[in-house]
């Protein structure tokens, strides 16, 4: 086991990771419902979201941990019944002109059914070198996959999020 | 059968204890090295407290959660799975949010997450509900906006169990 697949499992049994867990937040995704192949650095969460008229009450996310915590995570919604990227109409809406919108945002062309649009995702924050102005905004060695889950789970909860 | 119980104190992060119902919580606590000398005059809280709720207006108002005997078992103490207990050497922490020129304080109980007092943030200061999901909790002269899930009490010391945050609007990626 690589010291940063190790750090990563350290994380996972963390009272903050299992405080969210036991709070219903969030929770490693079932073995069912990925690829045979799926693993490390490959993680794969689910979230959960308030309830909204027609909507899933949990968003999947897949994600690449390289490098953790010294590099951030990337990655996106996943699809767990196609076992692909989640497509970007199944993406949740957010109202217009939100935070919830922008991170979730699908017009982004690089990042859709890749990255979401945030200042913890390595590969957005490659191709936004401006975004290092504000240093305060980035993941650190300090972060850890509970930071990370908080973030956007805390948006899937709240008043701008309008459903799928 | 043991069961799971969250346990906070100031300076250092929550940590996960596995339990016995007979077990006495002092035992517990000593156990994950929150040594008995060092706390022996500290508050212990069980659950996290929402008292900040009740009555938002009332900036008098002193949060009405109690600490409990640390001398007691984990039944007696009616802590259950994944139950939160919180150890502090602040009975209270005074908490004050800046908004623009507008100030609001209150008076809680360690035991009280970040989460919480944004909830009364939002609505002690009439946040619009349908932008309040926007406005977070950063303390005071800092970037840091804890996570929702910090307890109060993690955040100070005694002196001057006390902090100080400023209500602000969460940055949205641009570019």
């Amino acid at each position: 086991m690589s010291p940063a697949e190790k750090l990563f499992s350290v994380d996972l049994a963390s009272a903050a990771y299992q405080s969210g867990a036991a709070a219903g937040r969030w929770g490693v995704a079932d073995y069912s419902l990925l690829p045979k192949e799926t693993g490390w650095p490959k993680a794969c969460f689910w979230l959960k979201a308030a309830v909204r008229c027609g909507a899933p009450d949990r968003y999947y996310i897949m994600i690449d941990v390289t490098g953790y915590r010294s590099e951030s995570p990337t990655g996106s919604f996943w699809d767990p019944t196609n076992k692909t990227m989640l497509a970007a109409a199944k993406y949740p809406k957010g109202k217009p002109g939100s935070r919830f919108a922008q991170v979730f945002r699908t017009d982004w062309g690089p990042g859709v059914s890749k990255a979401f649009y945030h200042y913890f995702d390595r590969f957005t924050l490659s191709s936004h070198p401006d975004w290092r102005n504000s240093p305060h905004l980035l993941w650190t060695e300090r972060h850890t996959i509970v930071d990370y889950l908080d973030e956007f789970q805390t948006l899937l909860m709240g008043d701008d999020y309008l459903g799928q | 059968m043991p069961i799971e119980i969250f346990i906070h104190a100031s300076g250092r992060a929550p940590s996960v204890a596995a339990v016995e119902a007979t077990e006495k919580l002092i035992d517990v606590l000593e156990r994950e090295g929150i040594a008995a000398e060092a706390h022996a005059d500290a508050f212990v809280f069980a659950g996290e407290s929402t008292d900040v709720l009740i009555e938002i207006e009332a900036e008098d108002r002193v949060d009405a959660t109690l600490p409990v005997d640390k001398n007691h078992t984990i039944a007696e103490l009616k802590l259950g799975h994944h139950h939160h207990v919180h150890v502090a050497h602040c009975r209270h922490v005074k908490v004050e949010v800046h908004y623009g020129v507008k100030t609001k304080s209150r008076t809680v109980a360690p035991s009280t997450t970040v989460s919480t007092l944004a909830a009364w943030a939002h609505k002690a200061f009439k946040i619009d509900p349908a932008i309040a999901a926007e406005y977070v909790l950063q303390i005071f002269g800092t970037t840091t906006q804890p996570r929702g899930d910090t307890h109060i009490g993690e955040l100070t010391k005694k002196p001057p169990c006390a902090v100080v945050f400023e209500l602000v609007k969460e940055i949205t990626p641009q570019g």
